[in-house]
């Protein structure tokens, strides 16, 4: 196996932009990947591009619709698709790419323009597409479904509608420190508190938007970094996970689940099958991580992801927040770039803009949100179905 | 909902997930006869690694059961939901039905501010709609 490096990252800012196509972003994210590689389209062995989820058919050929617009050249092109861990699944597939020996630069990329609102169904056949059937029996939406496991949170540890509003404010301190997030502003744990309800007990500054944006990154061959840089990224691990057998979690989608006594697999299992198969793949543990990027898609995600993956204990993650060690100069800072709290979701690109922030941290370019002496840097996705991606970065 | 009312005229908004009156009113699951494991609604059903079972069979989940979470939802979902119009803040909640099973629903037959978590709930029908002289109905929970 090839060790594998980062060679360039580039990102279009996250907003919702009503005169841009979704490969007008790609497009742009591309070439300031390739500017930070400081290499062209025409070297690139292989593309690894998040599908567009709601672009009919030709989203599905996402990649191929890149390289029309960059220029063709007969590469491989693959189109990946694994919901909100779509991205992070490209880059995975990327790194798989390289590490094999099969390309030896290779272009992992993944844009987006999300519909506003709840995320809806795509077809109305509960045959064929079984999301149908949370939607007609019952409109659960996605943020009901994390309501609910919020609630059991709360009443298992006590979690407060404090605790709650303080993961956005959290978030948002370090959002208004970047330039490509979509909301940079600080907000108020008293304007936290005042939004309206959108399923009880999370409201609606506790829950992230969809987005739209675009994130590559250009992976090679650690030999051949050598030509292009003094100072790359090396990819210490990128793994994918799916859900474990007796996993309690409601899982989006789903209709029923196993209840707390009868588990037999940790909640949101995806998750922590793919982070756990990261440390082990970069032989590191939590403690020696400098920051992690993690799918905060509501208050609730940003406290379970920081015991799911092993960065507290259970119940812990509450005090940690309000004792600001998740800040970027606490012990360990969450979502340094703002998180999906500040950006929104861009379904396809979210896993990559997670990287860019890692990739950037680590070379000390992240400005005013600059985590001090970040070495390693962790990621993470998850998707709807039971996906989990999950990167490990270092310098 | 009475599940004495016309029962010609009730239609399931979906085929094959809950039995109708004058049946009483359960939800259709399935189990695997080997790793136990049950499913709900039938489509998306599970099996235990390493099982060598290929189907399930049908079953009637329990009817009654306790409520283990809940949230109001003060949005109206976008289609393929249809609920009765004007659109009113509503709820969603987890039911334990017996055998570790939990079971994601609408929470129906009470005020929101009385849903507590523990309660005892009944699976019963909600309308949803109407369709000409139907009612288009699904299933739902509500306080025994």
């Amino acid at each position: 196996m090839e060790d594998v490096v980062i060679l360039g990252v580039g990102m279009h800012p996250w907003g919702k932009l009503e005169n841009k196509s979704w490969v007008e972003m790609g497009t742009e994210s591309v070439r300031a990947a390739l500017k930070d590689a400081n290499i062209e389209w025409k070297d690139l062995n292989s593309v690894a591009c998040g599908v567009y989820p709601w672009g009919g058919k030709s989203g599905l050929f996402a990649g191929q619709q890149l390289a029309s617009a960059m220029g063709r050249t007969g590469i491989p092109i693959v189109n990946i698709y694994n919901a909100c861990a779509t991205a992070t699944s490209a880059f995975r597939v990327g790194y798989l790419t390289v590490a094999s020996g099969a390309s030896d630069i290779v272009l992992c990329m993944g844009m987006d323009a999300s519909p506003k609102g709840f995320l809806p169904p795509q077809s109305d056949d509960s045959q064929k597409d079984t999301d149908v059937y949370r939607w007609k029996l019952a409109g659960i939406t996605n943020p009901a479904y994390w309501a609910m496991e919020c609630r059991k949170r709360m009443l298992e540890f006590g979690t407060t509608e404090e605790d709650l509003a303080r993961a956005k404010v959290a978030a948002s301190i370090n959002g208004a420190l970047n330039p490509n997030a979509r909301y940079r502003r600080r907000f108020t744990l008293e304007e936290v508190l005042n939004s309206p309800m959108v399923c009880d007990p999370l409201r609606l500054l506790e829950i992230g938007i969809t987005s739209d944006g675009a994130a590559s990154v250009v992976l090679c061959s650690s030999k051949t970094a050598k030509r292009y840089t003094t100072k790359p990224v090396i990819v210490a691990a990128a793994t994918l996970g799916s859900s474990i057998y007796g996993d309690p979690t409601m899982a989006l989608s789903s209709m029923s689940t196993l209840s707390k006594n009868n588990a037999e697999a940790p909640l949101l299992s995806e998750s922590y099958s793919a982070c756990h198969q990261a440390y082990e793949q970069a032989g590191i543990g939590p403690k020696d991580l400098d920051l992690v990027e993690l799918p905060d898609n509501s208050s609730w995600h940003y406290l379970q992801y920081m015991e799911t993956m092993d960065l507290c204990g259970p119940g812990e993650a509450e005090g940690l927040l309000a004792d600001n060690e998740t800040a970027i100069d606490g012990k360990i800072p969450i979502c340094p770039s703002g998180g999906v709290s500040s950006f929104g979701e861009a379904v396809g690109a979210q896993g990559l803009a997670q990287v860019c922030e890692v990739v950037w941290q680590l070379r000390g370019q992240a400005g005013a949100r600059s985590v001090k002496n970040a070495k390693v840097g962790m990621t993470q996705t998850y998707g709807l179905a039971g996906n989990s991606a999950s990167t490990i970065l270092k310098v | 909902m009475p599940e004495e009312k016309n029962n010609k005229n009730l239609v399931p908004v979906i085929d094959g997930v809950f039995t109708l009156p004058p049946e009483e009113v359960r939800l259709i699951g399935v189990k695997c006869p080997e790793c136990g494991v049950v499913s709900f609604p039938k489509s998306i059903y599970q099996h235990k690694p390493g099982c060598k079972s290929i189907t399930a069979d049908e079953i009637l989940l329990q009817k009654k059961g306790f409520l283990r979470s809940y949230t109001i939802q003060y949005y109206q979902p976008p289609p393929t939901f249809k609920c009765p119009e004007p659109f009113e803040p509503y709820a969603l909640g987890s039911v334990e039905l017996g055998d570790g099973i939990e079971i994601a629903g609408i929470i129906t037959g009470c005020k929101l501010e009385q849903i507590k978590i523990g309660m005892p709930l009944e699976t019963t029908l909600y309308k949803l709609y109407e369709d000409n002289d139907k009612d288009i109905v699904t299933y739902a929970f509500c306080p025994i």
